[in-house]
């Protein structure tokens, strides 16, 4: 049973580190994949701006 | 009334089944770029599927990201499904990795990348750890059955625990009453029971991977070295990037074949035969 959890636990995060990923990158600053240096970490919402 | 009731479905189901696969057989027998007018060729094109080696290349590598994605799927949905059972954790486990699938594909492709990517992805940059999917061949086809299962271990997962739910807890109780083991009970009890499930993900699990070409298109457009150029990306290429339609609607065709046999074969040899054994056995 432990191996269970074990396994859920990693699959839990496998499957949750992209999803997190995927809703921070929406808040990414535009030159941070410009400049394909994505440890410029920040927090615009500049790209919401786009879709009015 | 009955046949007015099943008229909507039998219109879809001729406008968007028959009339398609028809078309497809048509199709098949011309050489024809969609441009220009259409050669009728006879069986042309299904001789040129025997001598295609890129083909039966691409149906080497189906296989092996079918070998690598669905005993994986199986084993993972499985695992979760029993660890979860019942717990609190339950609820919030099944939503968290149901939650890839609701993501359009486009935008998980785009996260993968920005994650993965050996060059400026996220993993990279931190820990240094430069994934070498871009450049092996074999670490681009675990990328690509990586993303697979992320988006589909959810479903799997569902399905597995809907089938638990549906186990009697009384005759697992009377197999411990009797002296059974906590992996006896699940040997001899849960995963017979669970059995018409698995084969149901086996058999739809191999019909996806079949079809499956999204994934590789997004990805790695079959790279490196052809080493993810799957059925589904290979039909892709030679109808939509060489305009080769009647080739294209060819291979189509074998597709369909390739997936009834596998799916047949599958259902044969996972149907439950316990009636027969114990009749025999009588």
């Amino acid at each position: 049973m432990i191996i269970l959890r074990i396994v859920t636990v990693l699959v839990s995060i496998f499957v949750a580190v992209p999803l997190l990923w995927l809703l921070y990158a929406a808040f990414l600053p535009a030159e941070a994949l410009l400049m394909a240096d994505l440890t410029m970490l920040g927090f615009t919402l500049e790209n919401f701006r786009e879709l009015w | 009334m009955a046949r007015l009731l099943a008229a909507p479905a039998t219109v879809v189901f001729v406008l968007f089944g028959v009339i398609p696969l028809v078309t497809v057989i048509r199709f098949a027998g011309w050489r024809w770029s969609g441009v220009s007018d259409p050669t009728p060729v006879g069986f042309d094109n299904m001789q040129r599927l025997l001598q295609d080696t890129e083909l039966w290349r691409s149906l080497g590598t189906t296989a092996a990201f079918a070998g690598l994605a669905l005993p994986t799927f199986l084993a993972l949905s499985l695992m979760v499904a029993l660890a979860i059972q019942g717990t609190k954790a339950e609820r919030f486990v099944k939503a968290l990795l149901f939650a890839p699938g609701l993501v359009t594909v486009g935008g998980s492709a785009i996260a993968w990348y920005l994650l993965y990517n050996p060059d400026f992805g996220v993993v990279s940059e931190f820990t240094g750890l430069r994934l070498p999917w871009t450049t092996d061949p074999f670490a681009a086809l675990v990328y690509v059955v990586a993303f697979t299962l992320w988006q589909q271990t959810g479903y799997g997962v569902l399905v597995v625990s809907a089938a638990l739910r549906g186990i009697p807890p009384e005759v697992k109780e009377a197999a411990r009453l009797d002296g059974a083991t906590e992996g006896g009970v699940f040997r001899y009890i849960t995963l017979p029971l669970l059995r018409p499930t698995l084969t149901f993900l086996t058999i739809i699990g191999t019909v996806l991977t079949l079809q499956s070409y999204t994934a590789v298109f997004l990805l790695t457009g079959g790279g490196p070295f052809g080493s993810t150029r799957v059925l589904g990306y290979y039909l892709y290429e030679t109808a939509f990037e060489r305009f080769e339609l009647g080739y294209g609607a060819a291979i189509t065709l074998f597709v369909l074949a390739v997936t009834l046999v596998v799916a047949l074969a599958q259902a044969w040899v996972l149907a439950d035969r316990g009636v027969g054994r114990t009749r025999r056995a009588a």
